[in-house]
């Protein structure tokens, strides 16, 4: 009598409307009905966690959105009849992140939570209701994790702001044919360092910089009459409005440049700086590149190895979403690589060989996050002649610049897999003949080695002989199902730390009650995202680049590609958190105790091992596994 | 035998079972007035009859839901219908839409009542205009069982008016106005368990006013009921 009266009202509203009969009738046979007054807190964060599931009846209550309880504007949410909370914290098993008020007099049903388990089982649609409901959760992830890491810098600085917001005044302009005087004049009375030479139409033209006046007016001695056109650099790098603050980042990493022209519709809007876009920050992306560029000893890139990892903390701190941040820590380890590279070389007698610095491993893929041992290698092109003696002559090249990252905070691999082992140092045709008697192996060992050398990349040196080998060995792998298939298993050995029951399965041992990121997280991404770059052929090392190309041609829809790549940087960004905190202990770099999060990026973080799982049921599925 | 049938006198003939039951049920302490209110359980009551007279017309059915830390134990809803001599008159059925046939295969009364009583325990009975649920309630366990039952009422229709009217504006006459007022929904008004649960719901908002109010107690309300009585009076 009373169950059907509930029964009518739950049917009218998600997801009760869906809801199989059977469970359906179970929910309702434990519901009580509770009434709060306006003004009543319903639950409270303050309090243990939820004993009951609600569901409205009628009346509201609003609940500050978690993101938005850290912020200033927090924008409070209005939940009405039908409408259920809180389905997280229940999940999780945790309390509410933010108080549930009733702000009209307001009538819920309840149902206990001791129950909720069973719920779960009884009703497939509930259960998709609730999954729907975290996956959701993980959107917000990347917000989130910018609160937590550090309320005080705020959104303000966060890198994913548009260069359009950052723009804050116009650009000082003049045309291509101003007297180079006249543009000195105006720079020097409105106190900026460049100028943006601008045709008819408004588009940039050219860029004259206060750095230009020394080199191309005072030192070449060019008459102060002549037209700026003739002394400014032309077609100056530009970005549209709508790029990011951390793209403009990327940019002045790359090219050393200090403006960037934006433009809207080709139309320049204005300039942003390095300044703009690092104002708060102790030390810049281009400091580091031009200190990188200026040493000439190992000593002084200690310094800007130090530097990199203090930017990437800033940069992290500032909400640069893991998947940029690792992106630039891999663009400046580069350039730290790229700088060893030369200092050595000049001290060893490799000139004249056409060697190549790889890059495996993480730093193969550009996700190198700041504890990252070496993995590297070179390749020689020896021709037809033997490659022992010239394997020689780099050697003790290679070994010193393997001591010389090791200096720069770089550990030695503890697999020795760096160009100083011999084993590494080889010329093209050796290298070639590795990976065809690794792909043809079935020894488990072989197959880890192809999976970890797969991922390289040439990074300083002559390009040609490593793109070489990723040519030969795209035709070598595509073709093989058999490596394929391995390779596949390989993925699979290990699986997310997930219970069966919603729990964590953590470790014993040394590191009791943890979990490892990198191998029982990043790696099973890691590890998938090669195997379907193989099997289609995509060329990338980067795992977010592989899953989306690869992911595209498996037809796989952008929501999945897009919810295992957030999975994914979920774990790197958590990796770079507790790295930070860490402070250069590598044995724990990877580690975390899931009871040590909080409640938010504990449920993300298994919403982001799920994602890990259903990438590899997907695989599972394609290879029949 | 003989000591029952001095405990409850020559009344009606009662089997073993339902005089046990009966013995269990006044052995029961009886509610002490100094029960919080917070956590409280009430039992909230409503009945149907052959007709609005409480001193004729017949109990026909109790509905009753129980509220317990200010909850409603939807699960915990208890109906019974009592088995009539005669069927009552086809108005009276259209309102409480308790056919003849259902009426004439109810209960025993005795059953009935001992089942209710047992359900209430000896928590405070509530209703709207409880006076009516009261009298014909105590008539039927007079006549079924030998004796009223001594229970605690509570009646909404003064409490409610006591604590929850709005200075200014008009007091809502009623079941249906109250419910109204605080938007509760009856589907199916004139069924006696539909009607206490709507009656329960306004306890709920009576209770969590009274306790914003500051009262703790059951006798709290108790005493709230009574001046709100003698002011209707005067």
């Amino acid at each position: 009598m009373i169950a059907d009266g509930v029964t009518r009202f739950l049917r009218q509203y998600p997801p009760f409307a869906q809801m199989e009969q059977e469970a359906l009738e179970f929910f309702v046979a434990h519901l009580d009905l509770g009434y709060y007054p306006a003004g009543t807190a319903i639950l409270d964060p303050a309090r243990a966690g939820p004993g009951l599931l609600y569901i409205i009846q009628r009346g509201t209550v609003q609940v500050m959105t978690f993101a938005a309880t850290q912020s200033g504007d927090a924008q409070p949410v209005s939940l009405g009849a039908g409408e259920c909370f809180s389905v997280g914290a229940l999940l999780e098993q945790r309390q509410v992140l933010a108080p549930y008020t009733a702000v009209t007099d307001t009538f819920c049903y309840e149902f206990p939570a001791t129950r909720f388990a069973e719920l779960l089982n009884r009703s497939p649609v509930f259960r998709e209701f609730a999954t729907a409901y975290l996956t959701a959760m993980l959107r917000e992830s990347r917000r989130l994790i910018k609160m937590n890491f550090t309320s005080a810098t705020g959104e303000q600085q966060a890198m994913g702001r548009t260069l359009r917001s950052l723009v804050t005044r116009p650009a000082v302009t003049c045309a291509p044919q101003t007297p180079v005087e006249e543009v000195l004049r105006t720079m020097q009375s409105l106190k900026v360092g460049s100028i943006l030479v601008i045709d008819e139409a408004g588009r940039p033209a050219g860029i004259f910089t206060r750095h230009d006046v020394l080199d191309r007016v005072a030192l070449a001695q060019c008459g102060l009459s002549r037209p700026i056109s003739t002394v400014m650099t032309p077609d100056p790098l530009t970005l549209p409005a709508e790029a990011t603050a951390y793209e403009a980042a990327l940019l002045i990493a790359h090219r050393g440049i200090r403006h960037i022209p934006v433009c809207d519709g080709g139309r320049l809007i204005g300039v942003v700086t390095e300044r703009d876009l690092f104002a708060l920050q102790r030390v810049s992306v281009r400091a580091i590149n031009h200190n990188i560029a200026d040493a000439d000893s190992i000593g002084q890139l200690q310094f800007a190895a130090s530097d990199i990892r203090r930017l990437a903390r800033s940069m992290f701190g500032q909400g640069v979403a893991a998947e940029q941040l690792t992106l630039i820590i891999s663009t400046l380890n580069d350039a730290l690589v790229r700088r060893i590279l030369e200092i050595e070389a000049g001290k060893f007698p490799v000139a004249g060989i056409n060697w190549c610095w790889l890059a495996f491993g993480s730093e193969g893929r550009y996700e190198q996050t700041i504890s990252t041992d070496q993995d590297n290698g070179l390749i020689f092109d020896a021709g037809t002649a033997d490659p022992g003696p010239l394997r020689e002559r780099l050697l003790p090249f290679a070994q010193a610049v393997n001591r010389d990252l090791d200096a720069c905070g770089f550990p030695l691999c503890k697999g020795n897999i760096m160009a100083g082992n011999p084993q590494w140092c080889m010329s093209l045709d050796e290298w070639r003949e590795q990976f065809e008697s690794w792909i043809a192996d079935t020894d488990p060992q072989a197959l880890l080695n192809a999976a970890i050398f797969f991922d390289f990349r040439p990074l300083h040196g002559d390009d040609a002989p490593a793109a070489e080998l990723r040519r030969h060995l795209a035709g070598l792998a595509q073709g093989n199902s058999r490596f394929q298939r391995q390779l596949a298993q390989y993925a699979l050995e290990s699986w997310p730390p997930l219970g069966r029951i919603s729990d964590f399965v953590t470790d014993d041992g040394e590191f009791k009650g943890t979990i490892d990121l990198k191998k029982s997280g990043a790696r099973l991404f890691i590890d998938g995202a090669r195997v379907l770059a193989l099997a289609t052929g995509v060329p990338h090392t980067n795992t977010a680049q592989r899953l989306r190309q690869a992911g595209s041609r498996l037809n796989m829809p952008p929501e999945e590609i897009a919810s295992i790549s957030d999975g994914f940087f979920f774990l790197q960004a958590l990796r770079l958190r507790v790295q930070m905190a860490a402070n250069g202990t590598l044995a724990a770099a990877n580690r975390i105790n899931p009871a040590d999060l909080n409640e938010v990026d504990r449920r993300i973080l298994k919403e982001s091992l799920r994602q890990a799982r259903k990438l590899q049921s997907r695989i599972a599925l394609d290879y029949q596994l | 035998m003989s000591w029952l049938r001095r405990l409850f006198g020559a009344g009606p003939r009662l089997t073993m079972e339902q005089s046990l039951a009966l013995a269990a049920y006044h052995a029961r302490p009886e509610i002490p007035a100094a029960t919080p209110l917070a956590t409280l359980r009430c039992v909230v009551v409503d009945v149907e009859a052959t007709g609005l007279d409480p001193f004729t017309d017949r109990l026909i059915s109790i509905g009753a839901v129980s509220v317990e830390d200010r909850t409603v134990r939807l699960g915990s809803g208890f109906e019974v219908v009592l088995c009539q001599p005669q069927a009552s008159s086809r108005a009276n059925i259209l309102i409480h839409g308790i056919d003849g046939t259902s009426q004439l295969a109810g209960l025993d009364p005795a059953t009935a009542l001992i089942s209710f009583l047992d359900y209430a325990e000896r928590a405070p009975l509530v209703g709207f205009h409880a006076d009516f649920d009261r009298a014909l309630i105590d008539r039927a366990a007079t006549n079924a069982l030998g004796r009223a039952p001594s229970l605690v009422w509570l009646d909404l229709a003064y409490l409610a008016p006591a604590l929850l009217a709005k200075p200014g504006m008009a007091v809502p006459q009623g079941l249906d106005a109250w419910s109204q007022q605080f938007g509760i929904t009856n589907h199916a008004r004139h069924n006696a368990l539909a009607d206490a649960l709507a009656t329960a719901q306004l306890l709920q908002v009576v209770l969590a006013r009274a306790i914003a109010a500051g009262f703790t107690t059951l006798a709290d309300l108790q005493r709230i009921e009574k001046d709100q009585r003698w002011l209707g009076r005067h």
